[in-house]
């Protein structure tokens, strides 16, 4: 592309300044009669301002005066262009008061003049030369950040798979470590159950979806430690459609929902409380069966940054990635001290990783 | 010396592993536990505790607001946190001493050696011994109190406080070249202080009779005090009368 570029640059130059050169030359023919002198004047004139526009362009490259804001680059312009036309003009002036001293009167209207026109010339010229690299600068930019959104994207969604709650490990550590002598069989459950949930966590990171099954053994394996930890302050019940075990879910992302309705919820409260965790399927439009995950939990919803805003955020960015409008994700008050929080994930048929922003992308690129 | 202490953390297990660590240093006296600040503070007030091991997440009133809430002098504290990236740097920022669940014993020993030095270190500084008994805890310049504002945090000894001034509901410290805001009446605080080192100006200030540079007569016969770090108090002429009696001029 960069060849054609330089094509299309020499093609420009070439023609451009020969048609606005011999134009005036032919309009000059035309009243004063055919003049050889005249001829290679013209001729010079075209090569003068070919490489003197030439100059121009490395001057402005090297200084990148393109990338200038306006009201920078707009007093660079008009200098530039009173400038280059006065050069055109202490050339062209000689040599027309030597060839046609008849036509001059000596006036500095006649240099203004000369400045003028030439002026207008190098001003068309450098106008164009930057409204195109103003529009390509443009069209660039809209390619690259759609090529960096997608992949971005690609990242984001690895990275917000993982995203195990440190508070909780090392708590929990800590309350194994207090049962190796109060009751040493609970503390090598507790470790058991540490390593599978660090296991599945680590693992997140390389599937985009597990089974409901195996999420659910990660949660349940977690509501045991936290059990540990808050003994009779926390119950928990789990409610599952058996046809629901088998569907495909993002990993680590139920887990993260019942982390949060513990930290902002349960634990804050004075006397404890519950966290109760429901599945069940619902036909959607075009017989679509979607899952629906309900977490009923004690607690108070906050402002979004008390209430674990970026747990929340990250599912909600998640199922979007993953599958865009048919999953869903909402969470409410549902009574003075009781939070609801519904997850909706459709078939995995329904469109894994968006097909949109690649067809955009290919279409600006063509 | 013993210190005596209190363990606070609203988890079971957590206070046991801590009290099981601390059997290793005869010096700590744990005189009681607590699971959340509606049970420490009354502890706090009546038994008068040395040192704190202090959970940060708690339910209802977090580790900070329980500070807050003390009135009175503020025991030395050792926050305990599982993990809590914020915690921690206002922790490192203002030098507040804290340990990681779950807690190593050398970390646990160097934080209690620390203590120790600061508590003898009062011991022998207070001129003036300050009342402990409930009910009459008048606070001197060597005694602390623990400030929050916003995120940051300090223990400020108070003879550091040059000035506090009314705003309201409020109360404004200046020490150092902090400014921060309490929620507490100037009045309140008034009787909280040691009468001897600070003095009520006017309406809205009191003073540190110990940062005073510059004394000058002002209107209507009251005084312009000028304190060290540049800020001017007025003290009007009722006080001035009180003034210069507690000054003997």
């Amino acid at each position: 592309m960069g060849y054609s570029k330089h094509k299309i640059y020499w093609f420009c130059q070439i023609t451009g300044w020969s048609l606005v050169i011999m134009v005036e030359w032919f309009a000059f023919w035309l009243d004063d009669g055919y003049d050889p002198d005249s001829v290679y004047l013209a001729m010079a004139n075209i090569l003068l301002g070919i490489s003197l526009t030439h100059s121009y362009r490395h001057i402005i490259r090297r200084w990148n005066w393109v990338r200038l804001p306006f009201v920078q680059l707009a007093p660079r312009v008009l200098l530039s262009v009173v400038v280059l036309a006065a050069i055109m003009t202490f050339v062209n002036l000689p040599f027309d008061r030597a060839l046609y001293p008849e036509l001059f009167v000596d006036e500095p209207i006649v240099l203004f003049g000369y400045i003028m026109s030439w002026g207008k010339t190098m001003l068309a010229w450098v106008l164009s030369y930057t409204v195109y690299h103003y529009v390509e600068r443009t069209r660039d930019a809209e390619i690259e950040k759609l090529l960096l959104r997608s992949s971005v994207r690609e990242t984001e969604a690895k990275v917000l798979r993982s995203q195990l709650n440190p508070h909780f490990v090392f708590n929990a550590l800590n309350s194994i470590r207090a049962l190796v002598h109060e009751d040493p069989t609970k503390a090598q459950q507790g470790i058991t159950q540490l390593s599978n949930i660090l296991r599945n966590s680590l693992l997140a990171d390389r599937r985009k979806t597990v089974e409901l099954r195996e999420e659910i053994k990660t949660v349940e394996d977690y509501l045991a430690l936290e059990k540990v930890r808050y003994e009779e302050r926390l119950t928990s019940r789990i409610d599952l459609d058996m046809r629901s075990l088998y569907w495909q879910v993002p990993p680590m992302m139920l887990q993260t929902l019942v982390e949060n309705a513990i930290k902002h919820g349960v634990q804050k409260a004075m006397g404890g409380g519950f966290v109760e965790v429901t599945s069940w399927l619902e036909t959607h439009e075009r017989d679509q069966d979607r899952l629906h995950i309900r977490i009923r939990n004690t607690g108070v919803l906050g402002d979004k940054k008390a209430s674990g805003g970026f747990g929340l955020e990250n599912t909600a960015q998640r199922l979007d990635l993953l599958y865009g409008s048919p999953a869903s994700f909402n969470i409410v008050q549902e009574q003075a001290n009781i939070v609801c929080a519904e997850i909706v994930i459709p078939n995995q048929s329904e469109g894994l990783f968006r097909k949109s922003d690649k067809e955009q992308l290919l279409r600006v690129i063509k | 010396m013993q210190m005596r202490t209190l363990i606070i953390d609203d988890e079971r297990l957590a206070r046991n592993e801590l009290r099981r660590l601390l059997e290793n240093f005869p010096k700590i006296d744990i005189i009681g536990e607590a699971a959340n600040a509606d049970e420490a503070l009354p502890m706090i007030d009546e038994l008068q505790p040395d040192l704190l091991f202090l959970d940060i997440q708690m339910p209802g009133k977090n580790g900070f607001e329980l500070l807050q809430a003390i009135e009175g002098k503020a025991p030395d504290v050792v926050f305990t946190t599982a993990y809590d990236e914020y915690a921690i740097k206002a922790f490192e920022f203002n030098a507040l001493d804290y340990l990681l669940k779950p807690i190593e014993l050398n970390r646990l020993s160097e934080a209690i050696h620390r203590v120790e030095e600061e508590l003898q270190h009062h011991s022998t500084e207070s001129a003036r011994p300050t009342t402990t008994e409930p009910g009459n805890r008048i606070l001197g310049e060597n005694d602390q109190v623990f400030v929050k504002d916003g995120e940051k945090c300090w223990f400020v000894k108070l003879g550091k406080v040059r000035l506090f001034e009314s705003m309201g509901n409020y109360v404004r410290l200046y020490f150092d070249d902090q400014k921060p805001l309490v929620l507490k009446s100037l009045n309140a605080l008034e009787d909280r202080l040691d009468a001897a080192t600070f003095f009520r100006a006017n309406r809205k200030h009191i003073i540190n009779l110990a940062w005073i540079e510059k004394i000058e007569p002002w209107f209507s016969g009251g005084l312009l005090v000028t304190l060290r770090g540049g800020d001017k108090i007025e003290i009007s002429r009722r006080q001035a009368i009180r003034f210069k009696d507690l000054l003997s001029l």
